[in-house]
């Protein structure tokens, strides 16, 4: 079948076409969904806790997400990519989960390594201690703004620069004309940068009574 | 470029030459902003050579964006689900089951839930019938109100037994002395006009007529059109007792059946 195809040929998932893999599963390839889960599950995961912040609710709504779509894929027209039709499922169901449980969590502990944006903000105190401190201080600091957001700021914000989908599929997924969505991005820059702005103010203010005291 | 901006003959470049401070990007740079080459485009990509303001701002949107990449992206990269296929198979598995067992639970519920019904319709039946031919059951009670006490106060002092039960039916009757302006009572289909000697008319308001037949002086008349069916009265009151004693005028032990409405109206 297609898994044992896929999985005798070394071939990635992401290489299998997805109305393939539907019509397989429509025509009773009991494998072909599994294909679709295992390509899938990863994305829908970053996507939905881009919207809830809980880690554990993420988990429950993936799962819900993945058993609509079993049950509703014979209704799934082939006219658009079955990627925005499982995004669309995937945003629909996080966002009912989260107004459902008014579970909003700010990031928690968020673990990067340094950055070439957020070097921007922090000159350059040197290697030091002090230094790392500074830096985890700030990431912990943006990431809490960026959890504060709007839901719906940060879900465009992600679906358009993280996810790197056009206009035009963030208007299928959001069901929204793509006017709106720009809109909705210009606005959801702006609020970004008015969350983020006064961090890099104190920062850059702090930084340079450093080096004034140095 | 703003509207207002268009209409006051500013150009994208500013309003006052190399680095003015116009203090607000145009809307249309900033809707450019999409991809960071969107602001190397002309004419904004002039604008901010020459507006310091602009490119200030242009600079904050830059990195804003760059930041939110850089923390959300480094965050969510790191985010794999922990959903394992099997789980979600056997998730999927259980809740069909539940699906095939509910479905063949509302399959056979209807069938059950008709044979049921079934069964209370009759169990209904049997026992109203049952009731009725109880002869423990306790009697049904008709009254006749006397036209001296048609009052409000009499009526709901007439309709109750002694001891507090309610009349089943209540009946009136004025004799020819009076008029009265007549009350809506439900006749049995065992009415006996000839049993009672008030001298009224009988005006059928159940069908709309409104023609009235004076009555005989020894009883009642029923119009032709009423379908009255006449039966014995079981009358356990005597006759005598009929009027203004503040006593039932007749009781009926069971059997009342509902029957149209009519009223009673004095007689001409």
């Amino acid at each position: 079948m297609v898994e044992s195809h896929a999985a005798s040929a070394g071939t990635d998932w992401s290489q299998l076409d997805d109305h393939v893999l539907v019509k397989a599963h429509l025509g009773g390839d009991g494998s072909a969904f599994e294909v679709l889960f295992r390509k899938y599950r990863d994305v829908v995961h970053r996507l939905v806790y881009s919207i809830v912040r809980d880690e554990a609710l993420a988990q429950d709504v993936v799962q819900e997400v993945f058993l609509l779509v079993y049950r509703h894929l014979h209704k799934f027209r082939q006219d658009s990519a079955f990627k925005t039709w499982v995004y669309r499922i995937a945003v629909n169901e996080a966002i009912r989960h989260l107004n459902r449980g008014k579970r909003w969590q700010p990031l928690p502990d968020v673990e990067l390594e340094s950055s070439s944006a957020t070097m921007l903000v922090v000159s350059s105190v040197g290697n030091t201690p002090e230094r790392i401190l500074i830096e985890q201080e700030q990431r912990e600091r943006i990431g809490e703004a960026i959890a504060a957001m709007k839901a719906h700021q940060r879900l465009i914000l992600n679906l358009y620069y993280m996810e790197e989908l056009p206009v035009q599929e963030i208007a299928r997924v959001l069901d929204i004309p793509e006017g709106s969505v720009k809109s909705r991005l210009f606005y959801a820059r702006e609020a970004l940068k008015k969350v983020l702005e006064p961090i890099f103010h104190k920062d850059i203010a702090e930084t340079r009574a450093r080096h004034v005291v140095a | 470029m703003l509207l207002r901006d268009r209409q006051a003959g500013k150009s994208p470049a500013g309003p006052q030459g190399p680095e003015a401070t116009c203090g607000q990007l145009p809307l249309v740079a900033r809707m450019a902003m999409d991809r960071p080459e969107g602001l190397q485009r002309e004419p904004w990509a002039s604008h901010l050579r020459l507006c310091a303001a602009c490119r200030a701002e242009a600079a904050g949107h830059a990195l804003s964006l760059a930041v939110f990449q850089a923390i959300e992206g480094r965050g969510l990269a790191d985010r794999a689900s922990a959903l394992p296929w099997e789980s979600f198979l056997a998730v999927l598995e259980r809740q069909q089951a539940a699906e095939v067992r509910a479905r063949s639970r509302a399959w056979w519920g209807i069938p059950l839930a008709a044979t049921a019904a079934g069964v209370l319709a009759v169990a209904g039946v049997l026992a109203w019938e049952g009731l009725q031919n109880d002869p423990a059951a306790p009697a049904r009670i008709v009254r006749v109100l006397p036209h001296e006490q048609r009052s409000m106060e009499d009526l709901v002092r007439w309709t109750l037994e002694p001891e507090g039960r309610r009349a089943d039916r209540l009946l009136t009757v004025a004799d020819t002395s009076d008029r009265w302006d007549g009350l809506g009572v439900e006749l049995p289909d065992w009415w006996d006009a000839n049993e009672l000697a008030a001298s009224v008319t009988l005006r059928d308001e159940a069908n709309g007529q409104t023609s009235e037949r004076a009555a005989p002086a020894t009883g009642l008349a029923v119009p032709a059109s009423d379908a009255l069916e006449r039966r014995p009265l079981p009358l356990t009151q005597p006759a005598s007792n009929r009027f203004g004693q503040g006593q039932p005028l007749f009781r009926l032990e069971r059997g009342i059946l509902p029957t149209q409405a009519v009223s009673f109206s004095a007689g001409d």
